[in-house]
């Protein structure tokens, strides 16, 4: 294990896709212009629960120059994905605000815009559920017989034995809000029908996600290519969505029989895309009075929304994580992903992670501040080592770093002298704070905090997804002696382009210039699974890498049968006494072969997935972080001021842009801790783009200090594990401590802003400012 | 829906008037357009822009006599925030306009704008307010700008009473007392930059002999014009700063101001938050004193 320090690095790696992106020379899919294209609208439901009674055209208005596709238009009307549940568009019922119903095309907004005005749909209103528990118990089904679209159960040892040895039983609910992921580019799909085959561009995360759902939706009628068009954001919102909006577009196009363009304004897409799933949890702890915990009780309920999109892996993967960092022996996790008339809640970084890591942390918390324990010791007393096992009984053998992390952070940060320091400085400030003393403050005077987490994130794929997936990549040597790969991983910002030529060119010991990467195209390129989960470096990686050595073995036996001579490969050589050849001269006589690896799991890898036990995923990687922060006692806001965190990865594969991952994805765990919030209003999301849906900006940027500690795991390239999720994972967690921590308070909800921060005072004085 | 846009750019104020006259539809006035760009339905209607910024007296004038100054309505942020004599003499708003949006917005945004776009929470409202701005609407009638005060020109959210035909050209700031005046400006927002402001606090006084000789207070974003907290300036003229007096003069903002619940904040948070801000600008005045 090696520890890394990013400022050392004499060269950084610079990324391949900068250039172009920092020049505007890229061509996102809203700036291509294609002859003869229209333009799609969606016209969408204003109820969240309703019958379609029926949809009138208005005869006076004139339909030649529109093309208009309803639910009775489509082959099968259903997006596939895991339950199939979802219309493309609505034709009985609505099940949402915002549920698409009809499509128009047209040529240009304005014609749109007024076609729109012409298009009556008769509803008839009824009973919506917002409230997940509502919904458990209501009679109205929006989901199978009990609205549920997934329950987990797992259990290792014994629960009743635990709290009957423990000193203690601790408990807390806790509850996390909807997350907008705000990529900077919104949804935008272009389709194009040329005669039986139509081709799909856009700006998506999954290439062969959307030409499944397309393949589906034609019933096979139509030849599907589905291309990815450069993608500027994603984090997991053009995961499953880009399925329904690229069926919009398909339709229509095939129907007006003209290029076809479906591009979402800001304020569209923050209305109807998916958002991260609000979690409920209710968790009970059996302790020793010297903080460790025994056993664990913990339910989690995830709001679903409408339909299933991906919420019985989202969930899987919050049952999966809710036991954090920690080592209990004894296990109850009771998991419900529960329908309710709202959006579709959809994939985001983390799927399920945070919500999970949220609340086992803040039950840390409390089993601390009820024990009078320090936070950090109680957290020390129960970190799970390597030898140990998991909730589900797996045995973590290889790369285990809970504890390295923790440590880790705790040093470079002085954690346990801040915590005294701060504790003191904020003792006279609460004191005024709590009598309404305001004025006894000194000017600019601020309250200390400083907070921890510990989280972790499976890399890759829950359970047996990825020998379900079974990834595929292709490489292929070109007549320049260059090798060129072929994988629908995508590039959406994140590097992976970066990072996957990086990988191939240290693999064959060559420069990263002499590595291609074909276009995202479903014609060309094999499915490598989809890029999410934090899998794309780590499981397309590792296929490389078994790629790397075919290539190398295939131009030794072409160049030693032209030479008759035998070589050595070394540093891009194949060399012996009397010859060196560089790889890329050599590789010329080998122009055209090609090379295709499919991914299965390591066997000693198991997981079953009906009693929940075993392998949940091949690997873990873990981060610590400590959030110090400063609270204004006078309007209750709250900074982040330096945040010091350790992830370990495996390996770094570009360690400039590893940190820079973690320092991203920290701050949108920043982000969905203290300033993203989304309220819902009969089923009508209150936010209409950046002016009203805050997340931190630069100025809220805390001062870093990260560490990247590289703990290898034995399959992946190199060593490397995932990286992409984790960092936001732990920052909520991390800052939330802090607050407990200057409170003296139990915090239970995320996002805390500061108009809940002035309301502790608000009751304490006793002053109700209310009129 | 229209198909075009006609854009006008009168290279100064008697122009800008002339065309004004002659002018039969209704056209809108662009100034940093940082309001007018995201009101995308506004100007999508309006069919004839009038262009500001190429008004020359509204962006490069500044006249200034012994008295006060005038500063262009038309002059972004950033050029305010550089003048020396407005660092000098108006301290107070120079800070408001500094917490505009971003540096990007101020190098656009103007003063004009902030004051008839009439958002509760324009930040510079409550400033302007303090200052005793007089606003000088243009045209000119007989040589004669039409005078108004920045709670006059409010009439709700969103809404002056300009006529179609008027516009703001200047605002004249007269040069506050230059003894010892106390100023405090405090904006809070969502977060620290791009923010909207869901509460600030505007205060400048003067003292005599240890007492309130004059104080003049205003919140912005609680109430849907911009007024000056008038009761509680009353109660703190002629009073010696203590913190019984500060607890009063708080209790009494907190009474006057009517904000609302809105997707930035609540009523509460505003209310309780803009006693408090009271609160911290007297004691720091009061420590001041000593
Ligand atoms: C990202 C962003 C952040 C922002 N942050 C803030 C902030 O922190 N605080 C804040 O207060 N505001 C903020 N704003 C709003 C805006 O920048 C200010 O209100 C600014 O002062 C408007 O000035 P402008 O010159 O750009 O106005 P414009 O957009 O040009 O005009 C605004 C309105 O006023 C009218 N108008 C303009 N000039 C005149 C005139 N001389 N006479 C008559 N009518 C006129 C226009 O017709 C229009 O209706 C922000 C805006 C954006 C886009």
């Amino acid at each position: 294990m090696s520890e890394f320090k990013p400022h050392q690095l004499a060269a950084l790696e610079r990324r391949v896709d900068a250039a172009p992106k920092v020049r505007g020379q890229v061509r996102y899919i809203r700036d291509l212009k294609i002859p003869g294209m229209w333009l799609g609208k969606t016209i969408r439901s204003p109820y969240a629960h309703a019958h379609i009674l029926g949809i009138q055209l208005d005869r006076k208005f004139d339909w030649k120059q529109v093309v208009v596709v309803t639910a009775k238009d489509i082959p099968v009307n259903q997006v596939a994905m895991l339950e199939n549940d979802m219309p493309f568009l609505a034709e009985k019922t609505v099940k949402y605000r915002g549920e698409a119903v009809v499509l128009l095309a047209a040529e240009n907004q304005d014609l749109l815009n007024e076609a729109a005005r012409h298009v009556r749909i008769d509803y008839k209103p009824l009973p919506a559920i917002f409230d997940v528990f509502a919904s458990q118990v209501s009679f109205t089904k929006i989901f199978g017989d009990n609205n549920l679209f997934k329950e987990i159960a797992i259990s290792r040892g014994n629960v009743e034995k635990a709290r009957q040895n423990s000193d203690l039983t601790i408990e807390i609910e806790t509850k996390t809000g909807f997350q907008e992921h705000l990529y900077l580019e919104p949804q935008g799909v272009i389709a194009i029908p040329e005669g039986d085959q139509v081709t799909i561009q856009g700006s998506l995360q999954c290439p062969y996600y959307v030409k499944r759902a397309i393949d589906n939706m034609f019933a096979g009628e139509k030849r599907i290519t589905v291309i990815q068009a450069p993608t500027g954001g994603a984090f997991g919102g053009k995961e499953d969505y880009p399925s329904l909006l690229a069926g919009h577009a398909a339709l229509l196009a095939v129907k007006a029989g003209r290029p076809l363009g479906m591009f979402y304004d800001r304020e569209e897409d923050v209305q109807v895309t998916t958002k991260r799933h609000p979690s409920y949890h209710q968790d009970i702890a059996y302790v020793n009075k010297d903080g460790r915990i025994i056993g664990v009780e913990l339910t989690i309920f995830l709001d679903g929304g409408a339909y299933c999109t991906l919420s019985p892996v989202v969930l899987a993967r919050s049952a999966l994580t809710a036991l954090g960092c920690y080592h209990v022996p004894n296990v109850r996790i009771l998991a419900k992903a529960v329908a309710t008339h709202t959006v579709p809640s959809g994939a985001f970084r983390g799927f399920g992670g945070p919500q999970a890591i949220f609340a086992i942390e803040m039950l840390i918390e409390k089993i601390a501040y009820t024990l009078n324990l320090p936070p950090d010791q109680v957290r020390k007393r129960n970190l799970i080592r390597k030898g140990q096992r998991t909730a589900t009984g797996q045995l973590l053998k290889y790369s285990v770093s809970a504890r390295d992390t923790f440590q880790d952070v705790l040093r470079r940060s002085g954690y346990k002298k801040k915590f005294r320091t701060y504790q003191n400085h904020n003792a006279d400030i609460l004191k005024y704070l709590r009598k309404g003393s305001v004025s006894s403050l000194k000017a600019g005077e601020k309250l200390k905090g400083i907070g921890i987490s510990v989280s972790q994130h499976g890399a890759g794929f829950t359970g047996t997804g990825e020998n379900k997936i079974n990834g595929k990549i292709r490489v292929e040597i070109l007549p320049d002696g260059r090798v060129k790969i072929f994988s629908a991983a995508t590039e959406m910002g994140q590097g992976e382009e970066t990072a996957i030529r990086t990988i191939m060119a240290k693999a064959l010991g060559i420069g990263r210039e002499a590595v291609i990467l074909s276009d995202i195209n479903t014609d060309v390129v094999p499915d490598s699974g989809p890029t999410v989960a934090s899998r794309t470096t780590m499981i397309v990686g590792s296929l490389l890498i078994e790629a790397a050595k075919e290539i190398v073995k295939k131009v030794k036996i072409d160049l030693s049968t032209k030479r008759k001579l035998s070589f050595t490969y070394r540093n891009g050589f194949f060399h012996n006494s009397s010859e060196k050849h560089a790889f890329q001269d050599a590789a010329k006589l080998s122009a055209g072969w090609s090379v295709e690896k499919q991914y299965r799991h390591p066997p000693i890898i198991q997981f079953d997935d009906i009693l929940w036990t075993g392998d949940a995923y091949p690997v873990f990687s873990w981060a610590a972080a400590v959030a110090e922060i400063e609270v204004d006692p006078i309007t209750f806001d709250v900074r982040v001021s330096r945040y010091t965190t350790s992830h370990d990865i495996g390996k770094a594969i570009n360690p400039d842009q590893a940190v820079a991952q973690i320092q991203g994805g920290s701050l949108q765990g920043i982000g969905y801790a203290l300033y993203e919030k989304i309220r819902l209003e009969e089923g009508h999301f209150d936010i209409t783009g950046f002016t009203d849906y805050i997340i931190p900006t630069a100025t809220e940027m805390p001062e870093f200090e990260v560490s990247l500690i590289e703990n290898p795991y034995p399959y992946g390239p190199f060593g490397a594990k995932g990286l992409g999720e984790l960092p936001l994972v732990g920052a909520a967690p991390a800052v939330v401590s802090a607050l407990w921590m200057i409170f003296q308070e139990e915090f239970n909800e995320i996002p805390v802003l500061p108009e809940f921060l002035a309301k502790i005072f608000e009751r304490k004085t006793g002053k109700n400012v209310s009129d | 829906m229209t198909d075009r846009i006609d854009i006008i750019s009168p290279v100064n104020l008697a122009q800008l008037d002339h065309i004004l006259e002659k002018l039969r539809k209704p056209a809108t006035y662009v100034a940093g357009a940082t309001d007018i760009m995201v009101q995308k339905s506004r100007w999508e209607q309006a069919g004839t822009l009038i262009d500001l910024r190429t008004v020359q007296e509204l962006v490069s004038t500044l006249e200034i006599g012994p008295e006060g100054i005038l500063i262009g309505a038309a002059l972004s942020f950033t050029d305010i925030i550089r003048y020396r004599i407005i660092q000098e003499k108006f301290p107070i708003l120079v800070e408001s306009c500094r917490q505009i949006g971003s540096v990007q917005i101020q190098n656009r945004a103007t003063l004009g704008g902030n004051i008839a776009n009439a958002s509760p929470a324009g930040d510079t409202l409550p400033v302007l307010a303090v200052l005793n701005a007089e606003l000088w609407i243009g045209p000119r009638l007989k040589d004669n700008f039409t005078k108004m005060s920045v709670d006059e020109i409010m009439t709700g959210p969103g809404k002056n009473c300009l006529q179609p035909n008027q516009y703001i050209a200047y605002i004249y700031l007269p040069f506050p007392e230059p003894t010892d005046p106390f100023w405090y400006f405090r904006k809070v927002g969502q977060r620290y930059s791009m923010a909207i402001s869901k509460l600030s606090l505007a205060v400048l006084g003067w003292k005599h002999n240890n007492h309130i000789r004059e104080i003049r207070i205003c919140a912005g974003s609680v109430s849907p014009r911009i007024k000056r907290a008038v009761l509680t300036e009353k109660l703190l003229s002629n009073q010696e700063l203590n913190s019984k007096v500060i607890e009063k003069a708080a209790t009494q903002l907190m009474k006057e101001i009517k904000p609302i619940t809105d997707i930035r904040s609540t009523h509460n948070y505003r209310k309780s938050t803009a006693g408090r801000l009271l609160q911290e600008s007297l004691s720091t005045w009061a420590r001041a004193g000593k």
